[in-house]
């Protein structure tokens, strides 16, 4: 899973990065447009998004386990 | 005496016959006859390392002098900078820009083009905000960008590279970018009217996306260039998994049309010097063509640059200097992207009016003639001396690499430790390409040790690109296949002094040498 530190950052950084499988941050992911608007997390090479981190941290938690 | 300053974005070194008989990651041979051509009546420089990284970083070590990265990042030019085309009109020369480089005019920059006398900008290039039509583009450009969709209206988008090259005919090259930026110049070149003139040629190729008209796209390929399921701009990452996921097939597709792209540059490259010739200006011009870094094409098994270790391929780039006294040759000494500075300024004859310190000139090396050599160059009594005893090299906000010459030391950062940005503005430490924010936390203070003037001091996310030093002896291994940091824990220990010592002469802030770990001067 890859996500950009400037969407993930602060509080919702220790929430990605508590996810049970291999996350990577990036400077930039080179999805400004949806970076600037809503929470995501690329997962698999595909965007996912949700209304907050703590929603997509939830799914992709549900998911891993 | 006239300057040309040329420079390829994202050229790697490996390609140009200069340097390399064959790009490392190919097993073809690629055509740059005009930069050959070239390196043959210029300097070489052998050791040249990028500093502040990547993009505009690198513009303002080369216009400004100032390497930025331990204090800030992608920004504007700030108001204590004084940019070489600024200093050169202090002694009467014209200046002028031509580019295609939309970063120049995009959120996260400002001062870029404003000190010339006039300048032209080719419109289009990747995310360019330039056309407004088609709505939807055509459905295999859209494919070959991989835009997700043509509906949005976000930032960065790669519909948009599409609509803006909907109308351009794939079969006539002189529709696309690195065409029109060096035809501009050569035509400047061939019709100057001025007694001096120094003009900067900034092509924003060989950038992605790697979208090439006919006969490039072809030239390194047995595959339809036109396939929509081979893409020519992929995502960045590492090639085994996430984003940057990608085929044999789509990799070698990529790779050939990167290089496809290079042997474009370099035909159109070769008009400009075709311009020099035409005019007989060899004996009053000097010409520095050089890039600001590279790009990974499966190298170390990532594609891209943003988010890896900075190896080699990214940070060792390419400096050719014609200079209408000097001899050629080429120079093994250890220089740096901050050193075009003071090189263009002693070039302008306008040294004066706008040094900086962190640039050591590279004018002896040019004229070796004159006697000044390399104690000129260092400043001391030494005629052995070398130019630099370290390079630093680095993106804000990450950890800090130094090479000696022989050795690359990659250094990270604890990216639980928040990054400082320094600034007069409040730029997007993160997020560079958005509207920009305000920084409510902000303090400000005079934090700069090169400027006489407060600047605001502000938090930014730091990013860790790998876990643990690296180390490459690239005399040995210039691949840097292999990472020796564990077998030569001396070495490991002197370049990790020398990133200090680096550090300490600079002034950087103790904040980046603590958040490195890494022991240097008190703020």
């Amino acid at each position: 899973m890859e996500y950009c530190v400037a969407n993930v950052a602060g509080d919702a950084r220790e929430g990605v990065v508590a996810l049970p499988t291999e996350t990577r941050a990036y400077p930039c992911l080179e999805r400004c447009g949806t970076c600037r608007d809503t929470p995501f997390l690329v997962v698999d090479g595909a965007v996912v998004t949700a209304g907050s981190h703590r929603t997509l941290c939830e799914r992709i938690g549900g998911e891993v386990a | 005496m006239n300057v040309l300053l040329v420079s390829i974005d994202s050229l790697r070194r490996d390609f140009l016959g200069a340097y390399r008989d064959r790009p490392r990651p190919l097993d073809y041979d690629v055509a740059t006859p005009n930069l050959d051509r070239f390196a043959g009546r210029a300097t070489v420089f052998d050791t040249h390392y990028a500093g502040s990284l990547f993009c505009m970083p690198t513009r303002r070590e080369w216009l400004a002098g100032v390497q930025e990265f331990p204090w800030r990042g992608w920004g504007p030019i700030e108001p204590f900078d004084v940019t070489v085309p600024r200093a050169a009109r202090t002694t009467g020369t014209f200046t002028r820009l031509v580019t295609d480089h939309y970063h120049y005019f995009q959120h996260g920059a400002a001062g870029y083009y404003e000190d010339y006398n006039a300048f032209e900008f080719v419109r289009g290039h990747e995310f360019d905000a330039w056309q407004a039509s088609p709505r939807a583009p055509d459905e295999r450009l859209l494919a070959q960008a991989a835009a997700t969709s043509a509906d949005g209206v976000g930032f960065v988008d790669r519909a948009q590279y599409a609509r803006n090259v909907a109308g351009f005919d794939e079969e006539d090259e002189t529709d696309f970018f690195a065409p029109q930026v060096f035809s501009d110049a050569a035509a400047f070149v061939a019709s100057a009217d001025w007694d001096d003139w120094f003009c900067y040629v900034d092509s924003f190729d060989v950038h992605q996306p790697f979208h090439c008209p006919e006969p490039y796209a072809s030239m390194y390929t047995d595959e339809d260039p036109r396939d929509p399921d081979l893409s020519f701009w992929p995502r960045w990452g590492r090639v085994d998994g996430g984003q940057g996921a990608i085929t044999e097939r789509e990799l070698a597709f990529a790779r050939s049309q990167f290089a496809g792209k290079v042997t474009m540059v370099d035909r159109w490259f070769g008009t400009l010097l075709d311009a020099l010739d035409d005019r007989g200006l060899w004996d009053e011009t000097a010409v520095v063509v050089t890039s600001d870094h590279g790009y990974s094409l499966g190298d170390h098994g990532h594609v891209g640059k943003v988010h890896m270790p900075m190896y080699d391929v990214l940070a060792r780039t390419p400096l050719l200097v014609h200079h209408p006294a000097g001899d050629g040759g080429r120079v093994t000494d250890l220089t740096a992207a901050v050193d075009l500075h003071p090189t263009l300024l002693d070039l302008l004859d306008a040294r004066s009016a706008g040094d900086h310190p962190h640039g050591r000139s590279l004018l002896p090396f040019l004229t070796p003639g004159d006697g000044s050599g390399g104690a000129a160059a260092t400043g001391g009594d030494d005629d052995a001396a070398p130019h630099r005893r370290w390079a630093l090299y680095g993106e804000w906000g990450s950890g800090a690499c130094v090479t000696d010459g022989r050795y690359t030391y990659l250094h990270p950062c604890d990216p639980a430790e928040p990054a400082l940005a320094h600034s007069t503005e409040m730029l997007n430490p993160r997020g560079v390409f958005h509207p920009r924010t305000p920084e409510p936390d902000a303090e400000a203070g005079r934090f700069l040790p090169y400027a006489d003037a407060p600047v605001w001091r502000f938090e930014g996310e730091a990013v860790r690109r790998h876990p643990d030093p690296l180390l490459f002896d690239v005399e040995a291994d210039p691949g840097q296949r292999e990472d020796v940091a564990a077998e030569r824990p001396a070495v490991a220990s002197r370049m990790r002094d020398l990133l200090g010592e680096a550090l300490a002469e600079l002034d950087a802030p103790k904040s980046f040498a603590d958040r490195l770990g890494v022991t240097a001067r008190a703020d």
